[in-house]
């Protein structure tokens, strides 16, 4: 995912190849332009909060808000945007989306994101009787196997 | 011991001289006993060998001589020659020779006073030597001795004469007063370049019967120089022309000199010292005043302008006879570059209150950082030159590879870039271009070297690097790629991707700057990112020193 950054406009451009925007990899890439030697002349263009740890395997959800100067615009053509990941606020007259034509975005938000983390697996010992089993059902003839 | 025993009278070869005793009379008490004896009826046949003009100034008549050495021993009073100028043809055949010997020289005795000196046909009477200097004084008897290979029959004596002359003397007298002058300050006179009267005197303050006038000549023009040079007191000195005769005072004090700290075996052993070189340098302190001209340049190799001052007071005290430092002369007699009035407590210049006030003429460079603005200069054409406020802006806590702005904002307490704070001209700034001409005046306060920040098409600002500036003109260290005719500019104080903990850019401070600092830093993966540090702050007359705070920014990735 790409975005380029205008300052005449003050429009992040999304990539014409992309029509998912992560709020995570947006601020990312935010972040990036902002530390830049291009972009420290210039004031911060989004702060995002979340990823707070509510437990071992969820955290609260990201929200960028971009700055009332700034609108992510994504290129024009016949099809359906989608922003997720996170909420996504902000922007030129609290609208963080610029109007493209035959652009129809869709954001997914809530009021109370979470990101969940799948953890899980064996455990070392678990591996280890599993890795006995498997290694005795190969001393059985495969005649008997079947 | 009474004068009547210290001196004798030689009235065969009129002949007055010291020798005994170490009691100093005055010239008066030495003419009153002369002229109590002389009058009495064992010297009723002698003509008197002195008179009085003043209670002060009197003068040898008759024919009457007296030699310098017992000059050592009479103080008060000033003496003239009237009778020692052979040539006179009133004084012919009863004047004094003075012959000065080359190299070959054998040293005369004191037996040999009075004994005849033989040059040929020409003879005459030894009356006084000086073996440190090749000089006999001699009353002609037969002839005149001129140049040429000479002896003392029955004599030690012997050499040959180089010049031969004969004249009036002059004897004056020098008295110093003055308070306070120092204890043990060891006055020193100087009759002439390097050349030093030989000191027999005690320390403190002087009464001396000193040779003006030899053989018809003045020495160094009748001047003299009376100095007092201890380390660690105040110097000074004071030159007076004696040719006048008679008594002349001379005043002359010193004091402790507060400044210095290191005694004079701690300068002695210095392992950095100054640098001195002399000839004209046109230099400019970057204070607004532009190139002027100097003479001397004392390069510190970074000491701290109280080390150098102490330096070169050490260089330049009593005892110093190298001239290594001092442009030929010897160190001691050393008064200060040729020219200027000199400073009599200090010849290289004085120290006060932290900082060291250069005598004119003299150029000060590679001090410690820590001193760069305690001093002051006087140019060949007699400004004061004082260092400009070079400041420090420093922005710490901050690690390598953070990108950090310092630039000017718009107001205090803002943190709006003034991003507007130059337009270059219409003409001069084209692609390829190695410089950056702006309209009006570059402001004094810009850094010394750093980046400018031109405003592009693309409303973003290209960066380019200067290495300096002057006038309207920025110069750059690459050449521009694009054409610039009336864009804006605006020139960051610091500009740049850390290497350290700390970055740092200088400037000549002269009123306060309002800037805005921005610490930013991206880096892939998670929590190597900061978020970005913002903050205003003012750049005054003490520089500015930010430390950032550098926050994890958890959600960039």
């Amino acid at each position: 995912m790409s975005y380029s950054f205008d300052y005449v406009n003050n429009l992040i451009n999304v990539s014409l190849d992309q029509t998912t925007v992560q709020s995570q990899d947006l601020y990312s890439s935010i972040v990036e332009e902002e530390s830049s030697e291009r972009g420290i002349v210039f004031p911060k263009i989004a702060t995002a909060t979340g990823l707070d740890r509510l437990s071992t395997s969820t955290q609260t959800g990201i929200t960028c808000n971009i700055s009332n100067l700034w609108q992510i615009k994504f290129q024009p053509g016949l099809y359906t945007a989608t922003i997720s990941s996170g909420n996504i606020t902000g922007g030129v007259d609290e609208n963080p989306i610029a109007y493209t034509s035959g652009v129809q975005v869709i954001r997914i938000e809530s009021a109370s994101a979470t990101v969940v983390t799948v953890v899980g697996g064996l455990t070392d010992d678990q591996n280890d009787k599993l890795n006995i089993i498997n290694n005795m059902a190969k001393l059985i003839p495969a005649s008997l196997s079947k | 011991m009474t004068i009547a025993t210290d001196f004798t009278i030689d009235t065969v070869n009129s002949r007055i001289t010291h020798t005994s005793g170490t009691t100093v009379y005055s010239v008066n008490a030495l003419y009153s006993y002369l002229e109590n004896l002389f009058a009495g009826v064992a010297y009723m046949q002698y003509k008197p060998p002195m008179s009085a003009s003043t209670p002060t100034s009197y003068t040898m008549i008759n024919n009457w001589f007296i030699d310098e050495t017992s000059l050592q021993y009479l103080s008060g009073g000033g003496l003239s020659t009237l009778g020692w100028d052979n040539s006179s043809s009133f004084y012919a055949g009863a004047g004094i020779l003075l012959l000065q010997f080359g190299s070959t020289y054998t040293s005369a005795v004191s037996n040999d006073i009075s004994k005849i000196v033989v040059q040929g046909a020409n003879t005459g009477t030894l009356l006084a030597y000086d073996n440190t200097n090749y000089r006999w004084w001699v009353r002609p008897i037969t002839g005149t001795i001129t140049t040429g290979a000479t002896t003392i029959t029955s004599g030690t004596g012997a050499g040959t004469t180089t010049l031969v002359s004969t004249g009036e003397s002059l004897f004056s007298n020098l008295y110093t007063l003055g308070s306070p002058l120092q204890a043990n300050t060891q006055l020193y006179i100087s009759q002439g370049t390097n050349s030093l009267i030989n000191k027999y005197w005690s320390t403190g303050h002087v009464d001396l019967v000193l040779p003006v006038k030899r053989s018809g000549s003045l020495l160094n023009s009748g001047q003299v120089t009376v100095y007092a040079r201890e380390y660690g007191n105040t110097y000074n000195y004071f030159t007076i022309d004696l040719s006048a005769s008679g008594r002349n005072p001379v005043p002359i004090s010193t004091s402790t000199d507060s400044s210095i700290s290191d005694n004079a075996a701690t300068v002695a052993a210095f392992t950095t010292v100054p640098t001195l070189t002399y000839g004209a340098v046109s230099k400019n302190l970057n204070n607004g005043n532009g190139s002027k001209s100097y003479d001397l340049t004392i390069d510190c190799n970074g000491l701290s302008v109280l080390k150098t001052y102490e330096w070169l007071q050490y260089q330049t005290t009593r005892g110093q006879t190298a001239n290594t430092y001092t442009n030929g002369t010897q160190g001691q007699l050393y008064l200060g570059l040729t020219g200027y009035t000199p400073q009599p407590t200090a010849p290289f210049g004085t120290f006060a209150g932290g900082k060291f006030f250069c005598a004119q003429g003299i150029w000060l460079q590679n001090m410690a950082t820590s001193d760069i603005q305690n001093y002051q200069l006087t140019a060949d054409d007699g400004t004061t030159q004082t260092p400009p406020n070079i400041q420090k802006i420093t922005v710490s806590s901050i690690v390598s590879g953070d990108q950090v702005l310092v630039a000017r904002a718009v107001s205090s307490g803002s943190t709006t870039i003034n991003y507007a704070q130059y337009t270059l001209t219409s003409a001069n700034n084209a692609a390829n271009a190695n410089t950056v001409v702006v309209t009006g005046f570059i402001s004094s306060d810009e850094p010394f070297a750093g980046t400018l920040r031109i405003k592009n098409s693309a409303n973003t600002y290209d960066r380019y690097s200067y290495t300096s500036w002057s006038n309207s003109t920025f110069y750059l260290s690459s050449n521009l790629t694009n054409s610039y005719a009336n864009s804006t500019m605006f020139v960051p104080l610091i500009d740049a991707a850390a290497s350290n903990t700390s970055i740092s850019n200088s400037l000549i401070q002269s009123n306060n700057i309002n800037v805005v600092i921005r610490v930013r830093n991206y880096a892939t993966g998670s929590s190597n990112s900061i978020q970005p540090y913002e903050s205003s702050g003012i750049v005054t007359s003490t520089g500015l020193s930010v430390s950032a705070t550098r926050t994890v920014d958890t959600i960039a990735v």
